[in-house]
């Protein structure tokens, strides 16, 4: 008894930021031997002995990559689109080595078609592949999103099946961002998919890229019998496949290695391979923006003059605006039905030139930024119509035309007619007052 | 002179005799393996430690048998048992059956879970599980010769 009195005091111990955070991402590493050590005393007698027994195991090694991708829905590709322009879209994935060790890897693109993607609308099958004239894959070495020529490592350019044969060794709880673009065909229309899907599988370190095929717990990838279980002991090293699908989808239906080539094959759990799945879908892409020039202001009475800057007209109460919307046609394949709708701030300026206020010269032509490029728009004769918006059809176009319409609040819905293929440019234009209250 | 040499003998032998260890400790540990039965149901089981990976849940058992031919005394047969490194005790799974469990944070002091304090970035406040590093077990009935009983508990390896 004591013995308990002498325990009845309470204890201060002192803990760091980390005690008692278990992280299991990062693990205990393998090979490590654990001892768990007991002692006992007893008396007999009213003599005093002791006793004590150990028990040590070896901690295997846990064989676990991930593959994710961010994309929750699929990535727009543009017809034309190619990588050596330096104008293409991408899908990313992430591979991660969550095992207790450094692992060998070994990656495989794979072109799965028109496949549905988890997240993707539409939801079911998409009805037609786009036309893939390249795939090029690359690891992001400097993580900032983009392909840099002499810093990221291009790793594959070719179709189909994209075997990544490079020798990976990640490091334990390394992750690694690779990307992928694909060139399409300027032909393309709208709405046809291409879905891929990278897979990792864990590789032999001993022999660098050759697919580990079976663990000691039973587990084996596809293709390959299931090992008996190899029980070999406490305090000996074993492989163990870690990884887990809570559930097969679609997705994980088609790919995988099967011994040390990627096939047709479902992707499982306890088979030492992860794999994601990402795709693209074509639009017709049309680049749009947004231009403001101060036509007139009523206090200095200055009024906007071609090439003559130190008129330089305020943006203040009763000052003139000009407005225009302008459109850049990206695609290949011509986009008709071209819709421009522009809000007007009713609480701050009024449609029209609302004072009427004459002799206001417009540009002749107006430079937009669009998608990081300068478009030049030449602004047809009337746009400054007191109380009208007009719209420009693409340049270009069959039916190339300027119409006016009516400009009143709260919005201006402008229709393009014809068609917009690559290069052709059309606007909206319009003028307000700054209101003045 | 020889009358004194036999009585020092005889105290030697008898010093030994009482001495001597009789109860044996079998430190023993299995993997608790959960599966999914027939019925659908989640269960448990205990399997070889062969195969252990970080995540893993573990159950030590300590068996104590009496080998000896006398009685351990009653309320002296203490366990002290060290959570081992890269795990963490798995809060309520220490067993004993007619033991009084205690815990340790410093490996020295052991006390019951509410009287354990630490300081976790500056404040005050009872240890959790995962920061105990030893376990105690007092065990009070006698132990006779041939009888023996066991202590358990089980961790997650980090």
């Amino acid at each position: 008894m004591q013995y308990f009195k002498r325990l009845s005091v309470v204890v201060l111990g002192m803990y760091g930021l980390t005690f008692g955070q278990a992280v299991y991402a990062l693990g205990t590493n393998a090979d490590e031997d654990v001892t768990n050590a007991v002692s006992m005393t007893y008396t007999v007698n009213s003599v005093i002995q002791t006793a004590l027994a150990d028990v040590t195991f070896k901690v295997d090694r846990k064989l676990q990559v991930e593959v994710n991708t961010t994309q929750t829905n699929w990535v727009t590709a543009i017809p034309g689109q190619t990588f050596a322009s330096g104008n293409f879209s991408s899908i990313q994935f992430t591979v991660a080595n969550l095992s207790n060790d450094e692992v060998g890897m070994r990656l495989a693109l794979i072109d799965q078609g028109q496949l549905a993607i988890s997240g993707g609308d539409p939801w079911d099958a998409p009805s037609a592949e786009l036309s893939a004239a390249l795939i090029t894959i690359w690891e992001d070495t400097n993580g900032n999103g983009s392909y840099d020529v002499g810093t990221d490592d291009l790793l594959g350019n070719s179709l189909g099946i994209l075997p990544v044969l490079s020798d990976f060794t990640f490091s334990e709880d390394e992750t690694r961002d690779y990307y992928v673009s694909v060139d399409v065909a300027g032909t393309d229309v709208a709405d046809l998919f291409e879905t891929y899907t990278l897979v990792a599988a864990v590789a032999d370190n001993a022999t660098g890229t050759a697919v580990l095929q079976t663990d000691d717990s039973g587990n084996s990838t596809h293709g390959v019998a299931d090992p008996a279980v190899n029980p070999n002991g406490i305090t000996t090293l074993e492989l163990v496949f870690a990884d887990f699908v809570a559930t097969v989808t679609v997705e994980d239906i088609g790919y995988d290695y099967v011994g040390d080539s990627p096939s047709a094959a479902a992707d499982d759990s306890y088979d030492g391979q992860a794999s994601d799945s990402s795709g693209f879908r074509t639009r017709i892409a049309l680049g749009i923006a947004k231009f403001v020039e101060v036509l007139y202001d009523p206090i200095s009475g200055n009024r906007y003059v071609a090439g003559v800057a130190t008129n330089d007209p305020k943006a203040i109460p009763g000052a003139v605006l000009l407005y225009v919307i302008g459109i850049n046609a990206d695609s290949g394949v011509a986009a008709t039905s071209v819709a421009i709708d522009d809000d007007i701030p009713g609480a701050f300026v009024t449609p029209g030139n609302l004072n009427a206020v004459a002799g206001i010269e417009i540009p002749a032509t107006v430079t937009i930024t669009i998608n990081g490029g300068s478009v030049a728009f030449g602004m047809a004769a009337g746009v400054v119509a007191n109380d009208q918006y007009h719209t420009q059809d693409c340049v270009g176009s069959a039916l190339l035309s300027t119409d006016f319409f009516p400009l009143t609040a709260p919005e201006v819905d402008g229709a393009l007619l014809g068609s917009c293929t690559v290069g052709q440019t059309g606007y909206v234009a319009y003028v307000v007052t700054v209101t003045d209250t | 002179m020889t009358h004194i040499t036999l009585m020092l003998a005889l105290f030697a032998v008898l010093t030994a005799t009482a001495a001597q260890a009789q109860v044996r400790l079998d430190n023993t540990i299995k993997k608790v393996q959960t599966f999914v039965n027939e019925s659908g149901e989640v269960q448990r089981r205990m399997v070889d430690a062969d195969s252990v990976i970080p995540g893993d849940e573990l159950q030590y058992t300590v068996r104590f048998t009496n080998h000896g031919e006398q009685t351990v005394d009653a309320g002296t047969i203490v366990i002290t048992d060290a959570i081992p490194t890269h795990t963490e005790y798995l809060d309520g799974t220490a067993f004993g059956s007619g033991t009084q469990i205690s815990f340790s944070v410093d490996g020295e002091v052991f006390a019951a879970p509410a009287q354990l304090l630490v300081l976790n970035e500056g404040d005050e406040g009872i240890a959790s599980a995962q920061q105990y590093t030893g376990i105690r077990w007092a065990f009070s009935p006698m132990l006779a010769p041939g009888e023996s009983s066991y202590v358990s508990f089980n961790v997650r390896l980090k």
